[in-house]
């Protein structure tokens, strides 16, 4: 049934022929961010799929795209057999509202343990100066390039890289430490009474 | 198992670069990659923040979690995160910023306090036939406008609730809200402990924000700057020091004492040879302090002196505090 667009033809030719190109690059990405081989092979395969069926985006610098692309592809598996994603995805109800008053909610303690993580993510955020927060909001959610934050804020394109760097610092620490806290054996309090 | 700080950074510094790069960033980044495996693990690291970074940013996430009493760093403005509402808001939000003190409150006419003196109990009737249960050296603070609606601002109480669906009772607490859901609940709060035993019927936990329910026989305790322990407790054995036994697993006796001082009405202080110990059993209080103190001293293997009023455990008195 599904059928290559004739109409974008020569544009995904274009962004094919580059894909082809840079496949030993992107193999050896995969391979430096320790994928093994089979998996990189099925990623690649999944872009492939992906590039066939999405519709065409004008691209600016497409190997920085196909790089791109496989670094996501990448990553979304790998957080979806990781031990976090129970506790990411207590983030996203928590988010949305759910499972009140469940008796049977998939796990206290996992919404728990992310209602903490992400008051602490918070925190520390908010500990951040003004305009290092203003930078991160405006290059994460907003997507604005860094150039553009730097005409904004009327500061150097490596300030702007700095207030970056030291949000990412700040949250990557405290996620480090909460981890840490984690793999501490942990105890349930049980009947306590003798 | 956790990459070196030097190494966190450059990955920062690749994750920053690499949104807007082009293709010789990327190939410069994989170079990079494989120097050393830890570099990868480390960029991981960096990705998996970066991926919940909307969720907080965007002003959703849930407020504040426990502010303990001497918290040195104020909390963050609320107003702007709280998503609780109704007639509650206010108040809530007032509590959430205040916590432990009472000036505030003292400012307000509509609220009053009804405390227990150390080593006294007391029982609060509420209007709708609602009970509280007071351990000693605890302080419950009501709203005259609201009935269904009170602050435990410190200490342990035993709260038998009514249940009325339309008008659920709700509890605040450390900066938490507890409502019930038809239920029977002991709740502990001190400098940095907030711990919930449920002895039936259920409450929910911060119903506004991410709610965590608890069912009977289930307990809940958040020690300040850690993750919170769930548990399962019978219900009968909970709120023991309404029948004179505290019981503690691994509780440093520096808080063991603490928890002597509101309930025996004199002051027991930890040494620095012991405040540190972690404690795991349980004390029967007697209605004389010294033979409490003292059994319980013998259980860690130390003695207790009496001390002009005061109670030290162990040999020497702590330096400070």
């Amino acid at each position: 049934m599904s059928s290559i667009n004739p109409s974008a033809g020569s544009d995904r030719s274009g962004l094919f022929g580059i894909f082809i190109e840079c496949r030993p690059a992107l193999l050896r990405l995969l391979a430096a961010r320790q994928a093994a081989p089979d998996e990189a092979e099925d990623i690649l395969q999944e872009l492939f799929l992906k590039l066939r069926s999405d519709g065409m985006v004008p691209v600016a610098e497409p190997r920085a795209y196909l790089f791109r692309a496989v670094e996501n592809l990448l990553i979304d598996r790998r957080r979806s057999s990781s031990r976090r994603t129970l506790r990411e995805d207590a983030w996203t109800g928590l988010q949305a509202g759910s499972g009140l008053g469940t008796d049977d909610a998939p796990s206290i303690e996992q919404t728990l343990i992310a209602r903490e993580e992400l008051a602490a993510v918070t925190r520390a955020i908010t500990a951040l100066p003004d305009r290092t927060v203003h930078a991160l909001r405006r290059y994460r959610i907003d997507g604005a390039s860094q150039r553009e934050i730097a005409q904004e804020m009327g500061i150097s394109l490596s300030a702007v890289e700095k207030h970056l760097q030291k949000a990412y610092k700040a949250l990557v620490e405290i996620r480090s430490a909460i981890d840490a806290d984690l793999s501490a054996p942990r105890r349930q309090i049980s009947d306590r009474e003798s | 198992m956790t990459p070196a700080i030097d190494t966190l950074e450059a990955a920062i510094a690749w994750h920053v670069r690499l949104r807007d790069g082009d293709e010789g960033d990327w190939l410069a980044f994989t170079t990079w990659l494989e120097e050393d495996a830890d570099h990868s693990r480390a960029f991981d690291q960096v990705s998996a923040t970066d991926r919940l970074l909307p969720a907080v940013l965007d002003g959703r996430s849930p407020a504040v979690l426990p502010v303990a009493v001497n918290d040195d760093h104020p909390p963050a403005p609320l107003g702007r995160r709280l998503r609780w509402s109704g007639p509650l808001a206010a108040v809530a939000a007032g509590l959430a910023i205040i916590v432990g003190t009472t000036t505030w409150w003292a400012a307000q006419p509509q609220f009053y306090a009804v405390e227990s003196p150390p080593g006294e109990h007391r029982t609060v009737t509420m209007p709708d036939g609602s009970t509280a249960l007071l351990s000693g050296g605890t302080r419950l603070v009501f709203d005259r406008n609201n009935p269904r609606f009170a602050e435990l601002a410190g200490g342990e109480a035993l709260f038998t609730v009514r249940h009325d669906s339309s008008r659920p009772f709700s509890l605040a607490a450390g900066g938490h809200i507890v409502r019930d859901v038809g239920t029977a609940f002991n709740l502990l709060l001190d400098a940095d402990r907030f711990s919930i035993e449920v002895l039936h019927g259920a409450v929910l936990l911060d119903p506004e924000r991410g709610p965590v329910r608890l069912g009977a026989g289930q307990t809940l305790a958040a020690e300040n700057g850690r993750p919170s322990l769930i548990g399962r407790k019978n219900p009968s054995t909970m709120a023991g020091w309404k029948r004179g036994v505290l019981s503690y697993s691994e509780v440093k006796v520096e808080r063991v004492a603490r928890d002597l001082s509101r309930h025996l009405g004199v002051q027991v202080v930890a040494g620095a040879d012991v405040a540190e110990v972690p404690f795991t059993g349980s004390i029967h209080l007697d209605p004389a302090a010294g033979a409490t103190v003292r059994a319980f001293s013998a259980t860690l293997g130390t003695q207790a002196r009496q001390d002009g009023q005061k109670w030290v455990i162990g040999r020497a008195i702590r330096a400070s505090r």
